[in-house]
């Protein structure tokens, strides 16, 4: 047998010969995500230009360049485009990213398609975080509010999620192993928890927390403002920031804990790691925008079909499909019961349930665990 | 700098239930150490000691090093592990699954050339042109050498920054045909030639008797006998651990048909 093993002398036997690069996704992936940064900067020019009012961020460029000589109505225009829809689009792109990351993340680290923050109880625990603050903000919890300022409302939701995440975790681990049946199981107990527990902050609120709650929870991104940009966004973009670091664990974690370890990955510190920037990108996010649904399911997996399964590329493009589609179903939530606007989670849930369903009656073995 | 594995009064015990009661075991570099013993003997619970996957009592080292005090990645440069099964929980090509074995500053350097490795790796367990094909398209013995193939990518030279590497296979035979049995035990021997440790849980007592450099045969939890296979591999010996008549022959007996992997009696 001719082998190409490095013998004693440190030479190769027998030179490779490399024939094609069949089963290699890596020139797909990186083509996907090129795309797919072009896409974005179209969807944000997109979503600039256009809304319920006929303000276009052309004419403000036109203005800058001295192009237009109508300065009232390009002033009115500034005012839609930079203090209503700048900020927007600017948190829907990382609110739509984040959820998607945090998806892909999840769906990693449990081993399962099907994974999501959403699933294991993370969003119930931020949407706790978040109610308490909203109901509690101005009566018993007042001087925290006054103490963290715009920071409260996405730092009480980290809290809520990384609090419900830790206590599901020592629920689902035992000598330094994480059971995934566990886990799935203790987060739906524990979502459903939070989820009691937001109801009687719900029944505590009165009629306007109540409205504001309800808004909220059906997700949404229409109160969004540079104060709320400026709350959440250093956060979600700390957690974007981690993600790369998390695509070779995630990659050993697909062979199982066990190889992972084998690979030379410290898998226990690794899941720590990971939980806690899944923590703080959804905390952050179901601050800013309440219960936006299947956009962290749904996209890794239309993702996972095309450019494979290896997070290298897997994480950064969720990331850039997640902020093009809800930045997509935010324009749809503005303009579809126009001048009204209907609640981007309702769209969201609309179009990802079915696909959920669809991959689930694809999967059904996976559910054997 | 002692190139050998060594563990120490290794125990385990899972709960109330102790499964190895303090052995010791050594493997030494250039050489295929093989671990055999009955269902439940603790063949694969010694391995997993070996490799720090279970908790243990004991010491073990690596080359001289106790592994209590290596990093996983350092550990990963020393040693690679081929489990009797994987679990795949994403849809990977072939090619991916064996790149996972590649990792910059744990692989070596195979002369710059790591980009390679995929494809040789491949090649030296039969699997030339399945890069592209799906895993879980392929069959229980396509997998294992894929999954081998991975293997080699992180450990690819047997001796590297003057130390022997290991590989840990667990069973590494066991779902494959026997022209693959062979080319795997092969690539073994060819790995321990080259100065690297080979340490395998094995079933198949022939393929030992052919292969080994060194048995180990545990018995409820304990060494029953080490040594060459010549010495360990007996008549007696087997038939105590394994529990029923065996006989091991040197020559066919009368009457009786049976197969040998023809290569051990070519010209």
């Amino acid at each position: 047998m001719n082998v190409g093993i490095k013998n004693a002398s440190g030479q190769l036997v027998k030179t490779p010969k490399r024939k094609t690069l069949d089963g290699d996704r890596g020139a797909i992936a990186r083509l996907t995500i090129l795309i797919l940064v072009v896409a974005l900067l179209i969807a944000m020019f997109a979503s600039l230009t256009t809304g319920s009012s006929d303000a276009s961020a052309v004419n403000v460029i036109q203005h800058w360049l001295g192009l237009s000589g109508d300065a009232e109505i390009s002033m009115r225009d500034r005012i839609i485009i930079y203090d209503i829809r700048l900020p927007r689009l600017l948190l829907g792109s990382l609110v739509g990213a984040s959820l998607a990351v945090s998806g892909a993340i999840m769906q990693g680290l449990f081993r399962n398609p099907l994974a999501d923050p959403g699933l294991i109880g993370v969003s119930a625990g931020a949407g706790l975080g978040a109610v308490s603050i909203i109901v509690l903000g101005g009566t018993a919890l007042a001087p925290i509010t006054a103490l963290l300022g715009i920071y409260t409302l996405p730092l009480s939701a980290f809290f809520g999620a990384l609090a419900s995440t830790m206590l599901l975790y020592k629920i689902a681990t035992r000598n330094g192993q994480t059971s995934i049946a566990t886990m799935l199981l203790a987060g739906i107990a524990l979502g459903a928890l939070a989820g009691s527990l937001t109801g009687i902050f719900v029944y505590m609120a009165d009629d306007a927390q109540l409205r504001d709650l309800t808004f909220w929870g059906l997700g949404s991104l229409a109160g969004s403002s540079w104060e709320k940009l400026l709350a959440a966004g250093p956060i979600i973009i700390v957690a974007l920031i981690a993600t790369p670091f998390l695509s070779r664990g995630l990659n050993g974690l697909a062979l199982g804990e066990a190889t992972a370890n084998h690979l030379g990955i410290p898998v226990q510190r690794f899941k720590n790691i990971a939980i806690v920037t899944v923590a703080a990108a959804t905390g952050a996010s179901v601050a800013v925008s309440g219960g936006i649904g299947f956009v962290g399911i749904v996209l890794p997996h239309m993702l996972r079909l095309v450019i494979g399964p290896d997070h290298r590329y897997l994480l950064p493009a969720s990331a850039l499909l997640g902020a093009i589609m809800l930045l997509f179903a935010d324009a749809v939530s503005r303009t579809i019961v126009a001048p009204a606007e209907l609640p981007i989670g309702i769209i969201t849930a609309v179009a990802g349930a079915p696909f959920f369903l669809w991959i689930l009656l694809r999967k059904r073995g996976m559910l054997d665990i | 700098m002692a190139m050998r594995i060594e563990a120490r009064d290794i125990r385990v015990a899972f709960g109330d239930v102790e499964i190895l009661h303090g052995l010791d075991f050594t493997a030494g570099a250039g050489e295929i150490t093989a671990i055999i013993g009955p269902n439940g003997s603790g063949k694969t619970t010694l391995m997993k000691a070996l490799i720090g996957e279970n908790p243990y009592s004991g010491h073990v080292t690596i080359n001289g090093v106790d592994i209590a005090t290596l990093q996983p990645w350092q550990f990963a440069t020393k040693r690679a592990v081929l489990p009797q099964a994987t679990n795949l929980s994403f849809p990977f090509t072939v090619r991916e699954i064996v790149r996972l074995g590649l990792t910059t500053g744990i692989s070596g350097d195979a002369d710059g050339r790591l980009e390679d490795l995929p494809d040789l790796a491949l090649e030296q367990v039969d699997l030339s042109g399945f890069a592209g094909r799906f895993y879980g398209e392929l069959s229980g013995g396509e997998q294992q050498r894929v999954q081998l193939a991975r293997v080699l990518c992180q450990v690819w030279e047997p001796v590297f920054d003057g130390e022997p590497r290991w590989l840990f296979l667990d069973e590494p035979v066991s779902s494959l045909d026997i022209q693959h049995q062979l080319l795997i035990m092969r690539l073994a021997r060819k790995y321990a030639e080259n100065g690297g440790g080979v340490i395998a849980v094995m079933h198949d007592l022939n393929l030992t008797a052919m292969f080994a450099d060194n048995v180990h045969i545990i018995s409820h939890g304990n060494i029953a006998a080490s040594g060459t296979p010549k010495k360990v591999l007996s008549t007696k010996i087997l038939s105590d651990v394994f529990g029923c008549n065996l006989q091991v022959s040197a020559k066919p007996p009368k009457g009786v048909v049976f197969v040998l992997p023809q290569s051990t009696i070519a010209p």
